[in-house]
């Protein structure tokens, strides 16, 4: 953490924020990280859990960051509440912003089956200081891989545009991770966020 | 009243545990119950294909000389046994040498040759900058400084010429001698140098010391009877050496 401290430092970083999920076990008696994004089980304790390292990070950065929400791909048999349930409650008991992605929340609708637009409507909308957007693979009628490798999809738009009309316009940042086109095309995509931004900024006033 | 034996790990926490024994090993660990299946295929998946293309991107020779089917196999023993201890994603390609090293059917010019693929990552990282040197300043009289990311290597293979159709089946006679470093365009550059020439870089490396002064404590090294004829050829090499990035 002394690390990040010293890097958003060192180049003025208004943000810092980090996925709902956690990336190590216990491998030999010590810390293993398997370097990847798993889904934490939706549980009270978990909430408190989660929400004691996110303040004790809070506390050492000297600023409060923002949790993002992540895509996952399996219910946990134990959770307790639902994902929207579970993030509010970190959001609130480690008192953080919110990251939205809204892929994710997408993903996430046709991965567990219930209404993206809902989930959106429900969020502390108050919290978001950035976004996330990006395009997924479908592998089935109801599961997503979120690889970050195709287009945005017309639905996912749609969420931003929502996100934008219900909470203000933040920061909104392409996330495209393989199967990358030539920047022109690209770019499509990043000019098509600030159009949108521009659009929902003029309505606000 | 509150019970007194608390679990001294949160369920959550030992679901999670069981999850990540199942994407370690999914053959031998089954996932948490009542978890679909198919659903968790995909950790196990996207898991060991995130730590098969970190690993491989920085040790592409060692990966071809080796074959598809045994480097998969120590990946993902790698994945099954090694506790990874760096949050640090730059840091994995460390931590996969250090596994390979507890492999006991290694050949053992891999050893070599993986640590040699893994320092090109590791000069490439270093946290340092400098400036063009100065061309026109006396190099034997001024203090040297290497290159601050300059690694002298040594090794009983000739690592930079392994490859599939080049593999070593003994170790070499004399040892060869490589410096690695990073240049101002952050490029990587590899020099291939002598037992002496690597002497005068690591006494350089090590000693805040002139051209004159360095060299001179060379020829005292080599018992050289010779100091005027050393002094002036390693004045030579000294200028290459500043030509080449070596020295800043």
């Amino acid at each position: 953490m002394g690390q990040v401290k010293h890097f958003l430092n060192q180049y003025q970083i208004p943000f810092y924020t980090e996925h709902l999920s956690y990336c190590s076990d216990i491998q030999q008696g010590q810390a293993g990280y398997l370097y990847d994004l798993l889904p934490i089980p939706f549980t009270e304790e978990a909430v408190h859990y989660v929400a004691r390292r996110i303040k004790r990070v809070q506390d050492i950065l000297e600023c409060r960051i923002a949790i993002e929400n992540t895509s996952y791909y399996v219910h946990a048999p134990i959770s307790e509440m639902d994902e929207l349930t579970f993030l509010s409650s970190v959001l609130s008991e480690a008192d953080c912003d919110l990251h939205l992605d809204v892929n994710n929340i997408y993903v996430n609708s046709v991965n567990f089956g219930f209404d993206a637009h809902d989930f959106l409507h429900q969020l502390p909308g108050e919290r978001i200081v950035y976004a996330h957007i990006a395009g997924h693979d479908r592998e089935a009628a109801d599961l997503i891989v979120d690889t970050h490798a195709q287009n945005i999809i017309p639905e996912v738009w749609s969420l931003l545009e929502q996100a934008y009309q219900c909470y203000g316009v933040f920061p909104t940042l392409l996330e495209r991770d393989a199967n990358i086109p030539a920047l022109p095309t690209l770019m499509h995509e990043v000019n098509k966020i600030a159009e949108t931004q521009r659009l929902f900024e003029q309505l606000d006033r | 009243m509150t019970s007194i034996h608390e679990p001294a790990v949160p369920s959550f926490q030992a679901y999670q545990q069981t999850f990540c024994a199942h994407i370690r090993i999914p053959k031998r660990n089954k996932p948490p119950n009542g978890v679909v299946s198919e659903r968790m295929a995909i950790y196990s998946e996207i898991v060991f294909n995130n730590l098969f293309s970190s690993v491989s991107a920085c040790y592409p020779v060692s990966q071809q000389v080796v074959g598809k089917r045994l480097w998969t196999q120590w990946v993902r023993g790698f994945l099954a046994e090694y506790a990874a201890t760096s949050p640090i994603y730059r840091d994995i390609p460390k931590a996969f040498l250090a596994y390979l090293n507890t492999l006991p059917s290694l050949p053992v010019y891999l050893v070599s040759l993986a640590h040699y693929e893994w320092v090109e990552l590791a000069v490439s990282s270093v946290e340092s900058t400098w400036s063009k040197p100065n061309q026109t300043l006396d190099l034997m009289q001024q203090t040297i400084t290497v290159n601050p990311t300059l690694a002298l290597l040594k090794y009983y293979y000739a690592v930079h010429k392994i490859s599939p159709r080049n593999k070593p089946t003994m170790p070499l006679p004399e040892p060869v001698y490589l410096a690695v470093y990073r240049d101002l365009s952050h490029k990587i550059q590899f020099v291939e140098l002598n037992a002496t020439t690597a002497q005068l870089l690591h006494l350089l490396k090590d000693n805040p010391l002139t051209g004159e002064q360095a060299l001179l404590k060379l020829a005292e090294n080599l018992q050289d009877t010779d100091p005027i004829s050393l002094l002036s050829f390693g004045a030579e090499i000294l200028h290459d050496f500043r030509l080449q990035g070596l020295l800043v």
